[in-house]
């Protein structure tokens, strides 16, 4: 029994050596300073605690186990305190991000300084970090979006329709991109209004938000730098498609611009325009996407520019429709089409979504007596049920080719999203073209 | 107590562990942030607590595993002290976020 409890405690003893040695090799040859404290404070606290653990079961008596159990005990609670700290003040202090530069997920949360090589300047009162509120902008292209600045951008009322004069169009490749210019330019024409194609946008790494495996920080950079690769030479298609159709009508006045910036020039960019057009099927990074997670979606919930996702270009429009549901832009989707003064001769219905909820009703009505007020003709139609069949709704969409609605989906992400379907998704997938004010 | 077998494990645990010394003492003089630093010494606290107890299962005595309990102790202490110096350093009193970049303003119509 002692031979076995001495060899149980010299294997320990080893064993966590080794650990402890490893994990000082670690904190030498990683590659920055995050690395380094992943090194130290997990396969340290591990060797360490093997160690202890081995030095007390070679003693044998209870005080000696006591003692050591205690140690490991406090390193284990301890740790994790001591490296939360450090890496705070390794990120606040600006150092080298390394491999998580790809992805960094406190940028605009934690205030950030230039690396100083020089240490211990001279200390002085912290200015207030200038913290956000952060919401999920996991895998949105414009997260600054989901939080506009300044409140007042989202407040776009009245319904006199605005004058279109500049309409910028996002060439992110897909398979109705080439629709979308052609769209583009034809809504330009009779406006006179002038088309900005801007291509690369989004064209950010994908965020990367778990742990690097074992040889990680190669393969992320691998996959990052391809399907950026893939990303440009979508655009670069994207490009030449909408130089084609500009070529084709030189009457309208078209620019195109190629930016990689931040998320927050976008923006700014997409601020100063009166209608994006946005290709649809596309999502972030130029990938197929859900509709949720599509960059006309991220662009409308921007709230800054009304945004018209092409999905093909139809010859004429017979009929507008407006999808009125209970989600909160419903109430001001005919205010939006008005303002946007798109399809201003085309017959308009409105189809209540779950007409048994709250405010439905009153919505449909409401929107109805302003489009009557402007001269429109508007027509009711019997509302969908939340249980409704895809085929059925998609047989009465028929007569439409263009709708306003208020998202492109309603789907949360929850358990109910596999057995029931979602009225507006089967809307954005069979009407051409739908405005999202 | 300690016969031979614990013994001559115990100062092979010490050498292997007196190698891992010289990478984090480079580490430490090298170590371009400051943040590298100070990891480094708190790497530095674990090694000196693990020679601590390898130290009373060699001297026989178990007064040395409290040394290493209390290493184990106060040891992020100082890990703390040090993150909220560079935490403190490196910002002046008037400086700008350079991050901050003026609110999107929209043109009237």
């Amino acid at each position: 029994m002692i031979v076995v409890v001495e060899i149980l405690a010299a294997l320990l003893l080893i064993a966590g050596a080794a650990v402890v040695a490893l994990a000082a090799t670690g904190v030498a040859r990683l590659p920055d300073p995050f690395s380094r404290m992943h090194a130290a404070a997990k396969a340290g606290v591990a060797g360490a605690g093997l160690l202890l653990l081995g030095a007390g079961l070679a003693f044998g008596t209870t005080s000696a186990i006591l003692t050591t159990l205690v140690a490991v005990v406090f390193l284990v609670l301890t740790a994790p305190l001591a490296s939360h700290a450090l890496g705070r003040s390794a990120y606040v202090s600006g150092a080298p991000l390394g491999a998580a530069s790809e992805a960094d997920a406190l940028a605009g949360i934690l205030e950030r300084h230039v690396f100083d090589p020089k240490p211990a300047a001279p200390g002085g009162p912290r200015t207030p970090t200038g913290a956000r509120p952060r919401g999920d902008a996991g895998m949105s292209q414009f997260p600054k979006a989901m939080h506009p600045a300044n409140p007042a951008l989202g407040e776009r009322t009245g319904d006199t329709p605005l004058p279109l004069r500049r309409i910028l169009l996002c060439l992110l490749g897909g398979p109705a991109q080439r629709e979308a210019a052609a769209q583009a330019v034809e809504l330009a024409r009779p406006h006179g209004a002038t088309v900005l194609g801007l291509s690369g946008a989004g064209l950010e790494p994908r965020s990367w938000r778990g742990p690097l495996p074992i040889g990680g920080a190669y393969w992320a950079e691998w996959l990052a730098s391809r399907s950026r690769s893939q990303m440009r030479e979508a655009a670069a298609t994207a490009l030449a498609d909408f130089r084609e159709v500009a070529a084709a009508n030189p009457q309208v006045e078209t620019s195109a611009r190629h930016e990689e910036a931040a998320s927050e020039d976008l923006i700014r960019l997409l601020a100063g325009q009166d209608l994006v057009i946005v290709p649809a099927g596309v999502g972030p990074h130029g990938a197929e996407s859900e509709l949720g997670h599509e960059t006309a979606a991220a662009l409308a919930a921007a709230h800054i520019v009304p945004v018209l996702r092409v999905r093909s270009r139809p010859d004429a429009i017979r009929g507008v429709l407006l999808l009125v549901g209970s989600s909160p832009g419903c109430g001001a989707l005919a205010a939006g089409l008005l303002r946007s003064g798109l399809w201003a001769s085309a017959p308009i219905s409105i189809l209540p979504v779950g007409d048994d909820r709250r405010g439905v009703r009153e919505m449909v009505e409401a929107q109805a007596g302003l489009l009557r007020d402007h001269g429109r003709e508007v027509a009711v139609m019997a509302p969908v049920a939340l249980d409704f069949e895809v085929d059925e709704l998609r047989a009465r969409l028929d007569g439409f080719d263009a709708a306003v609605v208020s998202g492109l989906s309603t789907r949360y992400g929850g358990v109910f999203d596999s057995m029931r379907s979602c009225a507006f998704e089967t809307v954005a997938e069979t009407v051409p073209l739908v405005l999202l004010p | 107590m300690t016969s031979g077998l614990i013994y001559w494990a115990a100062a092979l645990a010490v050498a292997i562990v007196a190698v891992g010394i010289a990478p984090v003492a480079w580490r430490l003089l090298a170590g371009p942030s400051s943040a590298d630093r100070a990891i480094a010494t708190d790497m530095l606290g674990l090694i000196g607590a693990c020679l601590a107890a390898l130290a009373a299962v060699i001297a026989g005595d178990a007064a040395f595993l409290t040394i290493a309990l209390g290493i184990a102790l106060v040891g992020f202490l100082a890990a703390v002290a040090f993150a909220r110096l560079l935490e403190r350093s490196g910002t002046k009193p008037g400086d700008k976020p350079a991050r901050e970049r003026p609110p999107v303003e929209r043109p009237v119509e």
